[in-house]
């Protein structure tokens, strides 16, 4: 009998707690449902699928493991995941400490601040495909591209760039660099201003200078952003697809092969989506943990 | 108030739910409909849709009960099986032999063999060709359209520019590919531009190559007792392939400076005038002339080159797949229509009014139009004869500069490798990309691990 109120209870309590939200939940409904079948469907269905032999897309053998075993004993996996953590390496040497240090500048301007701040972000609105072409013609091999003819017109022999196997990875990571770090540099800017000006006016009269004002003021107060910004910049560059799709193609010799371009190609170039499920699965799981530091430390930094 | 907030809120919520659905519902009349692939897209020439519309009108008039629509999606390898899985593939979609196996893999494509028979057009065509469209029952899944065979593209201007030309005014053919080698270093000597141009990337460097190695005796894969395939391209043949490759960009200086050239990049290194010579079909003309402005008086086409086992042309083509996603009906009316548009084995009137007006389509569009087909997929000598006819009348090329090609003489023809080629070419791809990229690139090592990679990522995994 207790039992039966105490259910009724929770029932009139879930209902009174929907119809008191009701506009709330049919406001979010459509998101929801979006939600589902765009993000979270195709999560589950390439988990499933990735256990099944496909023809095309529909599932037609029980494969186990199969799939998972082809694409990690595949001869090139481990040249694929390297290539990835160089992409990762690269971008936390040249594209983590340029937004940080553009947007210490801009912070530290007292006229023009407007005009840089344009300046700096309007890479990030230009189409990422066409930013890579750009790019790609930059770095052509011979005469043709732009970095060989400056290197003429001042009267050095023209070299090659992305065709060079220890500088196309680089080379990509400034393009990528080039295009994404306005947008770090507005997060940082505004990190930058939330900084308490009276620290600033102390550590000036004590006599601190740039160096110092940065060091003990705004890399404390920073320390949080800045870690969420890497651990976004790692998940985000993991992924590296088509940049080196557009510019290198993965070459040369598969130099520049990342583990998104190899799950695209086993998709889009071969139609072997049951791989590419199976190789998605592997990097959802290896990106999965630094997902879920990414939300601890965001939490700790908003409460 | 508060309830006019909720029931605002259903409705806004209620319309957006509606605009993802997307609410409709067709009328059915009976026809059968079909749609066609390929079409003119609604930005082509006006003249060119008003042109499609009429035929549309004449078609549907002698077939009733078909409705013909256009749809201007053409087969990409990106898009292809996503648009398939989510059933919007259009009745007909024209591809390219390569692409066959993967298609027939994916059960994408419609089986089309008795609707082929009952148009009557299965015992007319040729049956090499229509053996690469077909699974190893012998079911066939596609309407051949044409077929070609790779031939050496030469610009005749910087021919002349270098002084290869014979006493005749035709430029000096490369009889060999030592002889390619030797002419592209003078080209570039003479002309500051590339001798060849060989693509690199997106599988386009593996299927030229094969040409080469061919003709140096290479054999790729083989076949074993049980089925299984194998490897067996780690030969002094291989390596000495690879070598020429080599040779032509760091002995001879005979490439282009980019390194990364994919097929299109191939034709336009070409069609711009800054390279000499390449290994293509003669399909790349129309591309050439109409859209890189190369004067078509400037093309040359020859047999390809010969080495120690011969000279080896790879065989292409175009075709026609079905989705397998409708009816046999469905099929049979998309293949009438394709009759219509002059695919057939006897050149009747309409036919002739058909095929006169796609000449006349391609002059207009700036495109060049051959007396004779190189190829045919056609068995009737009659209905070849009867088409040569009718291309002689609005042919706008010489001739003279495809008499050598099209003789074949002493070439052998042979169709792409059986098992996993689109991936083989993807492999030599990387091979021939480390040795031009790299002088001290090690051939003996970069063979075994292409052929340890072909087979451990590829042939053995084939089922």
């Amino acid at each position: 009998m207790a039992k039966a109120s105490l259910k009724n209870k929770k029932n009139i309590n879930i209902k009174s707690f929907i119809k008191k939200n009701i506009s709330g939940w049919t406001l979010i409904l459509p998101t929801v449902l979006m939600f589902v079948l765009i993000v979270w469907r195709p999560i589950v269905i390439a988990f499933g699928y990735s256990f099944f032999k496909l023809k095309g897309f529909e599932p037609v053998e029980f494969v186990g493991t199969k799939n998972f075993v082809d694409v990690l004993t595949d001869t090139n996996f481990l040249k694929t995941l390297w290539n990835t953590v160089q992409y990762v390496f690269w971008s936390l040497i040249i594209g983590f400490p340029l937004p940080f240090i553009v947007a210490v500048m801009i912070n530290e301007m007292i006229k023009t601040k407007g005009f840089f701040k344009v300046v700096t972000y309007l890479p990030v609105i230009i189409p990422g495909i066409a930013n890579y072409l750009i790019w790609k013609f930059i770095y052509a091999d011979g005469a043709g591209g732009l970095l060989n003819m400056f290197r003429y017109f001042i009267g050095i022999a023209p070299m090659d760039w992305l065709s060079n196997t220890q500088l196309a990875i680089p080379l990509i990571i400034i393009a990528m660099t080039w295009q994404g770090f306005g947008a770090t540099v507005v997060i940082f800017l505004a990190s930058l201003q939330g900084v308490d000006q009276s620290l600033y006016e102390a550590a000036r009269l004590d006599g601190a200078g740039v160096f110092m004002r940065i060091k003990t003021v705004m890399l404390p107060h920073m320390y949080g952003i800045l870690a969420l910004s890497i651990i976004r910049q790692i998940i985000g560059v993991f992924q590296v697809t088509e940049q080196p799709l557009v510019m290198t193609g993965g070459g040369p010799n598969g130099a520049t092969l990342s583990i998104g371009l190899t799950n695209y190609l086993y998709a889009f170039k071969y139609g072997q989506f049951d791989k590419s499920m199976a190789l998605g699965v592997v990097t959802f799981l290896l990106l999965i943990g630094l997902t879920f530091v990414y939300f601890r430390m965001d939490k700790k930094i908003n409460d | 108030m508060m309830k006019m907030k909720s029931m605002l809120c259903s409705v806004l919520a209620a319309s957006m739910l509606l605009g993802i659905a997307g609410c409709g519902t067709k009328k059915d009349d009976g026809k059968i409909k079909v749609e066609i692939g390929n079409w003119a897209a609604e930005t082509a020439d006006p003249a060119v849709i008003e042109k499609l519309d009429k035929e549309v009108a004449e078609f549907e008039k002698l077939h009733p009960d078909i409705e013909i629509k256009g749809n201007a999606f053409g087969y990409d390898t990106k898009t292809f099986n996503v648009m398939a899985s989510s059933g919007q593939l259009p009745e007909t979609l024209d591809t390219f032999f390569t692409e066959m196996d993967q298609i027939i893999k994916s059960g994408y494509a419609a089986d089309v063999t008795d609707a082929l028979k009952e148009n009557g057009l299965f015992d007319q065509l040729n049956p090499d060709v229509l053996e690469i469209a077909s699974d190893k029952n012998g079911r066939v899944f596609g309407f051949p359209k044409e077929a070609y065979a790779i031939g050496l593209v030469i610009n005749k201007k910087l021919f002349k520019e270098a002084g290869l030309v014979e006493a005749n005014g035709t430029p000096k053919i490369p009889q060999t590919y030592a002889e390619l080698a030797e002419y592209s270093k003078i080209i570039k000597e003479k002309t500051g531009k590339a001798g060849f141009v060989l693509p690199t990337t997106e599988n386009g460097g593996g299927w030229v190559f094969m040409n080469i190695a061919w003709s140096k005796g290479v054999e790729f894969e083989e076949q074993q007792s049980d089925g299984s395939w194998k490897a067996v391209f780690d030969t002094p043949q291989f390596k000495e392939a690879i070598q020429y490759v080599k040779d032509m960009k760091w002995k001879y200086d005979a490439l282009p400076d980019n390194k990364v050239i994919n097929i299109e990049e191939q034709r336009k290194i070409f069609g711009i005038g800054q390279a000499a010579m390449t290994l293509a079909s003669p399909d790349i003309v129309n591309t050439l002339v109409s859209k890189y402005g190369m004067n078509k008086d400037d093309v040359y086409f020859a047999r390809v080159p010969g080495d120690s086992a011969g000279r080896y042309a790879q065989m292409g083509g175009g075709i026609t797949i079905f989705s397998a996603a409708n009816t046999d009906k469905q099929h049979d009316a998309a293949i009438k229509w394709l009759m219509f548009k002059g695919r057939t084995p006897v050149i009747d009137k309409d036919t002739e009014a058909m095929l006169r007006s796609n000449f006349e389509t391609t002059i207009s569009d700036g495109g060049v139009v051959f007396p004779k087909e190189f190829f045919t997929v056609w068995l009737s000598e009659e209905r070849n004869k009867k088409y040569e006819e009718i291309a002689a009348e609005y042919a706008n090329v010489d001739m003279a500069n495809y008499e050598d090609y099209a003789g074949f003489k002493d070439v052998t023809l042979r169709p792409e490798e059986s098992a996993c080629c689109q991936q083989l070419y993807a492999v030599l791809d990387g091979v021939i990309q480390a040795v031009i990229t790299d002088k001290d690139a090690n051939i003996d090592s970069l063979t075994k691990t292409a052929v340890n990679d072909f087979q451990k990522n590829h042939l053995d995994k084939m089922n």
